[in-house]
């Protein structure tokens, strides 16, 4: 045991959950310290819980340690009760499995999950004992990457991190990390190393690529000499092929998704247009459903878990999902494993695959309408037609469901005072047939609950909505105020996100490098963990930007097309122009059809139309995906 | 048709909370492939129980367990597998198969024995010990003992604390060993004991859970005082 979990380990019991903070789980990789050559460390800037529920950290983790010379080990943010007790005892964070310091690795790897757990990465920085700024790391401190989900703007973070991954970095992640230990024993400067790097596809180093402004406003990026143009987002070509862990980790703590979770296809091209995730995973792959049976096989084995959940961004919208789910409920059917699936698209066939899935205890089901009429749902291209989302609740009634989620959104493009009406309307709608056939049914039903949960709608870098405007808060406010007067009722519930953290989501989705001394003024001040509620602290950002003479609307104002963006070095695969296309199509009300069962929608990531959609039907003719082009 | 375990719950598994514990059992018992069985009803659950929850933070070296079984199999065999199948810190040691309706552990045990570091400053070993044997002894001298329990949304309530503890000797090591009871039927928890030495010697501080040890789980049956796992027990009502 490292020395430095020995002064903390008989303190433990002082702070909340300290199963965080041990590590040892089930399927934990401790490999030997001394023995293995090159030392990584995963750093998650959330809980234990949250990053332990993270897929992409457990495939990263157990990639590296497929490998004999590379340990790859695990750091959470420790709650504010550990954050003290470790100042207490004057020690360092360190990792879960060796209990080593953060300064002995040769490199810390950040998830990027979400915009408010920015802080967070201070914290870790600054726990491990490693300067925040890339600027003042030199050689002997590991090198810090980051890549993740919000990525794609990563410009508020760029002097914190030496080098961010774009896009799915599973399958190169060896190359970087034997790479960076090459370079790292030669004599290479700490700039020609970071430099080198940066020439490995996917890899931004951001001190090559500097913004400039005027009058308060970003006008475009220098990029340095022999740099590339621009950093373009890696992908796997074939998921089925990919390398997928079967051995995952099994928490003592109740993690958010404490269950074996198989991953059936990514991406999506149902081409929602306020949706960052369906605009810069594409294309849509997937894995067969022989890959599937045999990972759900292999990791209930290996973990002991009694559900199987199958994840995506839209689970109903893999091609062999029927076949899937029925072989799946056969294959474990004496063995007391469920399944569940945690989106439903709104239709009769998702209902009947729900059946499958949950024949018994029916509680809730989860719909996302994400828009209160036709009109705005068009603007969007989300192509549910009203009578389709009645259809669906009623089936989910009549199967037994008594709970039914509704999501929406506030503060879309184009959005009226007919469209908050339109979600008072459909939720009312949905409640009374539910009510109905409460009533008129034979056997006994629990009451009829709707809860109808409103987000913010924020304006994400690479979707075509990126130049719209972020609602203020005073608009947001008002239009909580009148869903709250308008959605009253029995069986109705409104549930709705805090405004003032959805207005900081925006502001560090959207903002440029100058907001990185803002973020490390707020974090000086006491800002971290606000993922959590509690931790929230708006007027200190308020404060923040006020100093660093800057404003929210400096970034979550509307943007003209023509103007630069703080992103427009990087590059996701779909071309600017598609984006602009789509934002024109939005103010029209044209829809987009999803391009795997019509047309091609020239979004630019497939060679030529259709070649990157992998799916599972068709795979048996050589994966060849038959479309009338 | 039963199989009654005794196990260890140590090192840093001792920070995992009562229902965690119960979690991590039951995932080990399916990935050994145990042949356990599983209630009835909507959410089907191995009929796992254990015996008092351990406070997190506080080891124990004889904790229980009961788990139904739907085919016979070797105690030993339980044993090597479950422990294959277990993370580090926690060890089944010894089991035992029933066809008999045995009563659950919870209503059973009556008894629990705690081991804690001698809480005194002392420098010297010789003062420490013959001091520590005066304390004990007066401990034991008395009739009475009254200590106050904090009961949350509840109002505090005093209770005679002397009359709990049945047993008080130094164990190895020097530490002290105090026979309590435990469960429904009157219950003793470790901090109570230190209020009580502390009226005794007033020099005593607070000590954290981690300065105790559960040594084990009990069952009164004057004069005797049996494990769950004694004959006695296991045959049943």
């Amino acid at each position: 045991m490292a020395e430095v979990f020995s002064k903390i380990d008989d303190s433990l019991y002082q702070v909340e959950s300290p199963e965080r903070y041990i590590g040892r789980e089930w399927n934990q990789i401790k490999k030997d310290w001394q023995q293995t050559e090159i030392k990584t460390c995963l750093a998650f800037p959330d809980t234990y819980e949250i990053g332990m529920s993270h897929l992409g950290l457990k495939i990263l983790y157990h990639r590296l340690n497929q490998e004999k010379d590379i340990l790859c080990e695990r750091v959470f943010a420790p709650w504010l009760d550990m954050e003290k007790l470790l100042k207490e005892k004057g020690i360092r964070l360190y990792s879960l499995e060796n209990k080593q310091e953060l300064l002995d690795f040769d490199l810390l790897g950040f998830t990027l999950q979400y915009e408010l757990s920015y802080t967070t990465i201070l914290t870790i920085l600054n726990l491990g004992g490693l300067p925040l700024r890339s600027a003042d790391r030199d050689n002997s401190y590991p090198l810090v990457i980051a890549g993740g989900a919000t990525v794609f703007n990563p410009e508020p973070l760029a002097p914190f991190i030496d080098l961010f991954y774009l896009g799915e970095a599973e399958r190169d992640i060896v190359r970087l990390v034997r790479y960076y230990q090459e370079l790292k024993s030669s004599a290479f400067s700490r700039e020609e190393i970071l430099k080198k790097l940066s020439e490995l596809p996917g890899v931004y180093l951001p001190t090559l690529y500097q913004p400039y402004y005027h009058q308060g406003k970003f006008q475009g990026i220098k990029t340095a000499e022999g740099a590339k143009p621009r950093i373009s987002r890696q992908y796997i070509e074939d998921l089925d092929q990919a390398f997928y862990p079967t051995d995952f980790i099994v928490p003592y703590a109740d993690i958010v998704h404490n269950r074996a979770v198989i991953e059936i296809s990514r991406g999506c091209q149902r081409g929602c247009r306020f949706c960052a995730a369906g605009m810069s995973y594409r294309p849509a792959r997937e894995r067969s459903v022989e890959t599937i049976l045999s990972l759900a096989e292999e990791i209930i084995a290996s973990t002991g878990y009694d559900e199987i959940s199958l994840t995506s961004l839209s689970s109903m919208d893999y091609s062999q999902i029927e076949e899937l789910v029925t072989r799946l409920a056969a294959q474990f059917q004496d063995r007391n494993v469920s399944i569940s699936l945690p989106s439903l698209r709104i239709d009769e066939f998702s209902l009947k695959i729900a059946r499958e899935v949950q024949r018994v205890r029916r509680s809730g089901l989860t719909f996302a309408p994400e828009a209160g009429t036709q009109r705005l749902r068009n603007i969007i291209n989300k192509g549910v037609q009203e009578e389709d989302l009645f259809q669906a609740v009623r089936s989910a009634f009549e199967s037994g469901w008594h709970r039914i989620k509704l999501y929406f959104m506030l503060g879309l493009p184009g959005e009226e005072e007919e469209d908050l009406a339109g979600i008072a309307r459909l939720a009312k709608k949905t409640a009374e047939i539910g009510q109905q056939i409460r009533r008129n049914s034979s056997r006994k039903m629990r009451p009829i609950e709707v809860q109808v949960n409103v987000s913010t709608f924020i304006p994400k870098a690479f979707t075509p909505f990126q130049w719209y405007e972020m609602d203020s808060l005073t608009a947001i406010r008002h239009k909580i105020e009148y869903l709250q007067q308008h959605l009253t009722g029995r069986s109705l519930t409104l549930d709705w996100n805090d405004p003032e953290t959805s207005r900081l989501e925006a502001l560090l989705a959207r903002g440029d490098r100058r907001l990185a001394p803002v973020i490390e003024g707020v974090w000086q001040q006491g800002s971290r963990l606000e993922g959590w509620s509690e931790q929230v602290d708006y007027q200190r950002w308020q404060q923040a930007l006020k100093d660093f003479s800057l404003t929210e609307e400096d970034f979550l104002a509307a943007r003209e097309t023509g103007d630069p963006l703080p992103w427009d070095h990087l590059y996701t695969g779909v071309d600017k122009d598609f984006l602009q296309q789509e934002w024109q199509c939005a103010a029209s009300g044209k829809e987009t059809p999803d391009c795997r069962w019509s047309a091609c929608s020239s979004c630019g990531v497939c060679a030529t139309p259709h070649s990157g959609l992998k799916l599972a039907r068709g795979r048996e003719k050589e994966g060849a995906v038959s479309h009338d082009d | 048709m039963m199989i009654r375990a005794k196990f260890r719950k140590a090192k840093r598994l001792r920070y995992i909370s009562h229902l965690q514990l119960l979690d991590t059992l039951r995932r080990a018992i399916r990935r050994a492939e145990l042949p356990g069985k599983y209630s009835e009803g909507y959410n089907p659950t191995l009929n796992l129980s254990l015996s008092q929850p351990l406070p997190v933070g506080m080891a124990g070296g004889g904790e229980y367990l009961d788990l139904e079984l739907t085919a016979a199999l070797e105690p030993e065999d339980f044993c090597r597998r479950l422990n294959d199948s277990l993370p580090r810190g926690i060890e089944i040691l010894q089991a035992r198969l029933t066809d008999n309706r045995l009563k659950s552990l919870q209503a059973v045990v009556d008894r629990a024995r705690y081991h804690l570091l001698p809480p005194l400053k002392d420098q010297s070993r010789e003062v420490r010990d013959s001091r520590a044997e005066a304390v004990l002894q007066e401990f034991r001298n008395k009739k009475e003992i009254i200590v106050v329990r904090k009961r949350r949304n509840k109002s505090d309530r005093s209770y005679n604390l002397r009359e709990m503890v049945h047993e008080i000797k130094t164990a190895a090591e020097g530490r002290w060993s105090f026979l309590v009871s435990t469960g429904s039927r009157g219950n003793v928890r470790p901090e109570e004991i230190i209020r009580g030495l502390q009226q005794i010697d007033s020099s005593i501080g607070e000590q954290p859970l981690i300065n105790f040890y559960r040594e084990g789980l009990y069952v009164s049956r004057p004069p005797k005082l049996l494990t769950p796992l004694a004959d006695e027990i296991m045959e049943g009502e």
